[in-house]
């Protein structure tokens, strides 16, 4: 939000000395993607020594409404956080700095790693799965081989639109057992009585609703990715005679490699932090979803559930902790891959 | 997110069904209203409330008000509260009364600790139902009514309401409404299938053998073990009731003890016969088991058959209430679930004008005349109208001309006095998760109990308290 309506007021003050920056790299590039040579990431040159001071003041105004927020929400909380985690404030006897007794507390509780597994396992089933359908729907949109093409993108994104709350509410009305339409339906078509909500099936179906919500922003992100391959690399495959599927495969799937490492890990980051549809259902349906459900879920339950702040800010030091390993983890492959040079 | 629904939300009624009294149903139901009130401008209104809502947006109150008035805020979320506030500040024109809606129950008392943690933005008169009074008393962030002379309204109050927010000459909240149990059962399904109805639980248990035997649908009643306030009111009503508290740094847990045990027995025993359902309180397979003939009959709050005569259709005019069953012939034990009080929060630059409001609102008949009409539908604590002919004379239509109120009036009288521990957030908080497994059938209800013995005993001690078993 803010930093959209920051970005303006960041752009008034380079339009002075700016035309090196904005017309330079541009003009450059322009001519070089409307023809389709080569992907855009390759014609941005390194900036010349001599003018690199010059450049580096705008680049700063551009990145600064961004830091401001990011400091403001995310590195002052988290300070705050690690802090918070080192006292243990007791109703009865005050607050007292109890050192890394709540990192303990947290780390040999059975609920929260009961919650770290079960998100994990989560983000191995759902985020291949979205990714594949989102990969598929969108090289079909891409090869131009159905009709209305555009019209169905849309639909395909609108379940994104939905926020997650409202999504998570209508899906615990949909699912219901015994009275929601698909529990009805399965049960006509001679399934018996199915009960998403049971222990067994609750992580299928969370699994399902995200799959729902997120499918079409990655197909989104994927489709853009495929249009910007040049079209004279398929032509020649075409005219060579190569089929559609040996297209998309063997040639379009490698060259969107990139995308997709990102999306993982946006989608793994996503997935450990799942917090949304299990806290809305859990309302619908308490039996189905622990306390300690998922990480973020045990973090609000022991800090405000309970009125635990403290073990709950060490709570989410750790799942923040986790989450950057799984970060790093994914800039390595990508620095493998030869991003970041 | 950005839930704004603490600062212009005040009209809104977060959730359908009279007075927040039940936890677990109310959080969906707030969800729902969240997510609404995050997405769209436009003011949600849901709930048998909302038809007659043609004074929904008195609750800012800062309408009929005089300039000089002194201003209150109060932060509440039961449906009817801002007919209640509109008539208060036409009386008393010298105090001008704000309702704020900052979410229903834990929604409400997350907010107000945070804002009494901040210092800043809490209300001055606040809503909190009884078990979560003492919880705001430990730290010490509610003002002794006693030194405003509230203390007169004692003789109007149902005594168990009133040990509920008082310790000792101090008194720490208003009571406001209740929710005594009585056994809410199907005329004409008990006549049809021969069942009298019981009088003490060992026949409650024979009626539900026999129902049972006759139909293996059929279960006399239904038992959620994970509604908290549900399981600790029939507890309550049981002699069972698990915590002694008076203040201090000492509370009593006891899910172990030979009462409770007894307690967790017998209902397990029900669950193993299949003799009682485990839905979810308040969920549409309860509502449709009771109009089915599933449950012959439902341990029902006095606030229950308002909600349920709009939750079911077949069987409208056939429920009646009886006194509960009783552990032993002869007592007269009554359980109460739900009801709220409003709590004069330390702080408020108003304290006086603060404690008149709230004694005013459950201990009047001008309130009362409000509350316990149709769109609060609140069952009274106050005495005066509690024994009233008029109100025991109230029928509805679930119920045709039978007088419920009767039975539940009595009801509100009997209610064993209780002292809630000021750790009830976590105890609702972590219940469910324990209790999941008694619906399952995965672990019985003793074991459920030993395990939140020793469960919410840690927290006490972590908390800093010493806990007594006994």
């Amino acid at each position: 939000m803010s930093e959209q309506s920051g970005f303006p007021a960041a752009v008034r003050p380079s339009a002075g000395p700016g035309p090196a920056v904005s017309t330079g790299p541009a003009a450059a590039k322009g001519p070089a993607v409307s023809k389709g040579q080569a992907p855009p990431h390759h014609t941005g040159r390194r900036p010349r020594r001599g003018r690199s001071r010059s450049r580096q003041w705008p680049g700063a105004v551009f990145v600064a409404p961004h830091l401001v927020i990011l400091t403001l929400f995310m590195i002052v909380p988290t300070g705050y956080a690690v802090y918070d985690s080192l006292f243990t404030s007791k109703l009865v006897g005050g607050t007292r700095f109890s050192g890394l007794a709540n990192y303990r507390t947290v780390l040999s509780s059975h609920e929260f790693w009961d919650g770290v597994w079960r998100v994990l396992l989560f983000a191995v089933v759902q985020v291949p799965l979205t990714i594949a359908i989102a990969f598929f729907f969108a090289a079909v949109f891409d090869a131009g081989v159905v009709r209305f093409g555009r019209f169905f993108r849309t639909v395909f994104f609108i379940p994104f639109a939905v926020p997650g709350v409202v999504a998570a509410v209508m899906w615990s009305f949909l699912l219901l057992p015994g009275f929601g339409p698909y529990s009805k339906a399965l049960k006509s078509l001679g399934f018996g009585h199915v009960d998403f909500f049971s222990s067994k099936l609750i992580l299928p179906t969370i699994v399902l609703i995200v799959i729902w919500e997120w499918t079409g922003y990655n197909m989104t992100i994927l489709y853009a990715s495929l249009k910007s391959i040049p079209r004279d690399v398929t032509e020649a495959a075409v005219i060579d005679g190569a089929p559609l599927r040996t297209i998309i495969m063997r040639m379009k799937l490698p060259m969107v490699r990139p995308t997709i490492v990102m999306l993982v890990f946006i989608n793994m980051v996503g997935a450990l932090q799942l917090f949304t549809e299990p806290s809305i259902l859990s309302a619908f349906q308490p039996q189905a979803v622990s306390y300690g459900f998922t990480p973020t879920l045990y973090v609000y339950n022991t800090a405000v559930g309970s009125g635990e702040y403290n073990l709950g800010a060490a709570a989410a030091v750790v799942l923040a902790l986790i989450i950057g390993l799984v970060s790093l983890g994914a800039f390595a492959v990508r620095r493998r891959n030869g991003e970041f040079r | 997110m950005r839930t704004s629904h603490g600062a212009g939300g005040s009209a809104r009624r977060a959730f359908p069904g009279p007075g927040g009294r039940r936890l677990v149903g109310l959080t969906a139901a707030a969800l729902v209203a969240v997510s609404a009130a995050a997405c769209s401008s436009s003011p949600s209104t849901a709930g048998p409330g909302a038809a007659s809502g043609g004074s929904a947006s008195g609750a800012a109150g800062g309408s009929g008000c005089a300039a000089n008035a002194t201003p209150l805020t109060f932060w509440g979320w039961s449906a009817g509260y801002d007919l209640v506030v509109k008539e208060f500040n036409k009386t008393h024109p010298d105090v001008c009364v704000k309702l704020q809606n900052a979410g229903a129950t834990t929604a409400e008392y997350v907010k107000l600790n945070d804002a009494l943690k901040a210092g800043d933005g809490a209300p001055d008169v606040a809503q909190l139902e009884y078990f979560e009074v003492p919880s705001f008393e430990i730290t010490h962030n509610l003002v002794d009514l006693s030194q405003y002379g509230v203390a007169s309204s004692r003789a109007d109050i149902a005594p168990a309401a009133w040990s509920q927010v008082s310790q000792g000459s101090a008194l720490y909240a208003m009571p406001v409404d209740l929710g005594p149990l009585a056994l809410y059962y199907n005329s004409k399904q008990f006549s049809a299938a021969g069942l009298t109805v019981p009088t003490t639980w060992d026949q409650f248990a024979t009626a539900a053998d026999k129902l049972h035997a006759a139909d293996a649908n059929a279960a006399i009643t239904n038992f959620d073990p994970e509604s908290t306030q549900d399981v600790l009111a029939l507890m309550q009503q049981y002699g069972a009731f698990p915590f002694t508290y008076s203040g201090g740094t000492s509370v009593g847990i006891n899910f172990t003890g030979a009462a409770q045990t007894a307690f967790a027995n017998y209902w397990q025993g029900l669950i193993d016969k299949k003799e009682v359902t485990t839905a979810s309180d308040f969920s549409p397979a309860q509502w449709a088991n009771l109009d089915s003939g599933a449950n012959a009959a439902r341990l029902s709050p006095a606030w229950g058959p308002v909600g349920m005569q709009l939750s079911i259709k077949k069987t409208i005019g056939d429920w009646r209430a009886a006194p509960m069953p009783q552990a032993q012939a002869g007592q007269n034990l009554a359980g109460n679930w739900g009801g709220s009080t409003l709590a004069v929060v330390k702080g408020s630059k108003h304290a006086k004008q603060a404690a008149e409001f709230a004694q005013w609102f459950g201990g009047s008949a001008d309130a009362w005349k409000i509350l316990s009409g149709p769109v609060a539908g609140a069952f009274p604590g106050y005495v005066p109208l509690l024994n009233s002919p008029d109100f025991q004379n109230t029928t509805l239509p679930i119920s045709s001309d039978a007088k419920s109120n009767a039975v539940f009036a009595d009801a509100a009288q009997h209610l064993t006095q209780t002292q809630w521990p000021p750790i009830m957030t976590a105890a609702l908080t972590q219940w469910t998760s324990t209790f999941a497994g008694v619906t399952k059938g995965t672990e019985t209800l003793p074991q459920a109990f030993q395990t939140f013995q020793k469960q919410l005993s840690d927290y006490a001690k972590a908390q800093g308290f010493t806990v007594t078993a006994s």
